[in-house]
């Protein structure tokens, strides 16, 4: 598949989740608590941590692969830490186009709910953004390693 | 053999749904639990909440949202726990591995290996010797005792030197050492078999002749049985599917197309493979390479890829 086809089914997949979302809201009005301008806040910020975390440690979802073709044997043989190999084997550019969508709904969140743009917000949505991709960068790889041998 | 990936994919899209869930269903003691391991409401849930300044459940105040540093370092610390417990666990691709019984525990082993340095080797060591010792030809036997080892010759246009390099190479006189329990000496022929090529080294193939000529040449150098070389070659060629590349010669044939010929003629011999840095982390790398597959023939792209058949790395 080239690049651009991959890139547009990467921002399908992130406009149809928002979709759902949006479906539910426009229909519940509100939910949990929650409105819709809360929802696009709350899916901004989850998708926004969750995509960045691909960008950044995505490709280890390829581990399997990696084992059965040997490439984690050789990395084994460099004397370099494995999982700092690893997660700086490749870095696929097309996860960003899912994590655009995502910022432009936080965006869109942003504006819609009347926030106090005061310090501690902006300290607030830094610090969960740094802390969140980290979150879920945790789609735990070990989980494979352990089952695949 | 479960893929990993989808085991993930699961855990994802449930952790996807918990987010986008906004937390309807009552917090049982259960779902509290799976907060605690999985910390996923630090998120975005109590994020949003702290933002739109509402007051939350009860078992989660918004205040919690400032905490969001705290549930990022207990979750790294987890998976990093775990991917720790894998790895420690993971033992090599697979591939075909000799069988553990026939191998000794470690490749070198070395017992009660010393020099001993007799009294007559010592007391000759301190007489001074003749001005033009290393112009001498020192092929008696008084001066090899003396030296007390071997006797290097260097010649440098019409200038000839010999020199002793025991410090460097010292001989044992006592003790033994086996290598993959072999005498690396006496044995060096078995050895070389069994280690088979080096990684970084140029393979063991004969460029003006025929790829197939050059195993039965490598077959003849290490000895081995006529019958089990044919048996063995075939093996290969069926399992690296190179038939076609083994009638030009290998000097014609491009990187890639000589790639199997290489795997194979590192294989020919049966060699053992050991990972340099664990003893008892066996990994035939070469052999897994060869086995799972190296397309016959590469294109430019994916040859940008291969580094696992970097000769470097093997």
């Amino acid at each position: 598949m080239s690049f651009a086809s991959e890139v547009f089914s990467a921002f399908l997949i992130g406009v149809v989740e928002f979709a759902e979302v949006w479906v539910i809201y426009h229909n519940v009005r509100v939910l949990g608590g929650l409105d819709m301008n809360g929802a696009l806040l709350l899916f901004g910020l989850s998708n926004t941590g969750f995509a960045l975390a691909q960008v950044l440690f995505g490709h280890l979802d390829s581990l399997p692969q990696l084992i059965r073709l040997g490439t984690l044997d050789a990395y084994h043989l460099r004397p370099q830490p494995l999982l700092l190999q690893l997660i700086t084997s490749d870095i696929s550019l097309r996860r960003l186009a899912r994590a655009s969508v995502a910022m432009i709904v936080l965006g869109l969140g942003l504006i819609r709910n009347d926030l106090n743009w005061d310090l501690a917000t902006f300290v607030l949505l830094t610090i969960t953004l740094l802390s969140e991709s980290r979150c879920s960068a945790h789609s735990s790889p070990s989980r494979r390693a352990r089952n695949s041998t | 053999m479960i893929d990993g990936a989808e085991l993930t994919n699961s855990f994802n899209l449930r952790r996807l749904l918990r987010r986008h869930a906004t937390r309807v269903g009552i917090p049982d003691s259960a779902q509290a639990v799976v907060r605690i391991r999985h910390p996923v409401a630090f998120t975005a849930y109590l994020p949003t909440i702290a933002l739109l300044h509402l007051p939350g459940p009860p078992l989660l105040p918004s205040w919690l949202a400032w905490l969001a540093p705290l549930a990022a370092a207990w979750v790294w610390l987890l998976a990093f726990g775990t991917w720790r417990l894998g790895t420690r666990h993971y033992q090599g691709g697979g591939g075909m591995n000799v069988a553990d019984s026939e191998l000794p525990d470690s490749i070198i082993d070395i017992e009660n290996l010393t020099r001993h340095s007799s009294a007559s080797t010592q007391r000759a060591s301190l007489a001074t010797p003749p001005r033009n010792a290393h112009r001498r030809r020192p092929n008696d036997l008084s001066d090899r005792a003396r030296f007390g080892g071997r006797v290097y010759r260097r010649q440098r246009g019409r200038e000839v030197h010999h020199h002793q390099d025991a410090d460097r190479h010292p001989v044992p006189t006592a003790g033994t050492v086996r290598t993959c329990g072999l005498e690396p000496v006496r044995q060096r022929r078995e050895l070389a078999a069994r280690i088979g090529v080096v990684f970084g080294q140029r393979s063991q193939l004969w460029w003006i002749c025929h790829c197939a000529k050059s195993f039965s040449i490598l077959a003849a150098i290490h000895r081995l049985d006529p019958d089990v070389a044919h048996k063995r070659t075939y093996e290969l060629v069926e399992q690296l599917e190179m038939a076609e590349t083994l009638t030009p010669r290998c000097a014609n044939s491009r990187w890639g197309i000589a790639c199997g010929p290489r795997w194979a003629a590192a294989l020919v011999t049966f060699p053992r493979v050991d990972h340099p840095r664990r003893a008892d982390h066996r990994l035939d790398v070469l052999v897994q390479a060869a086995v799972t597959r190296i397309p016959a023939r590469r294109t430019h792209r994916a040859r940008h890829h291969a580094a696992a058949d970097h000769p470097r790395y093997g």
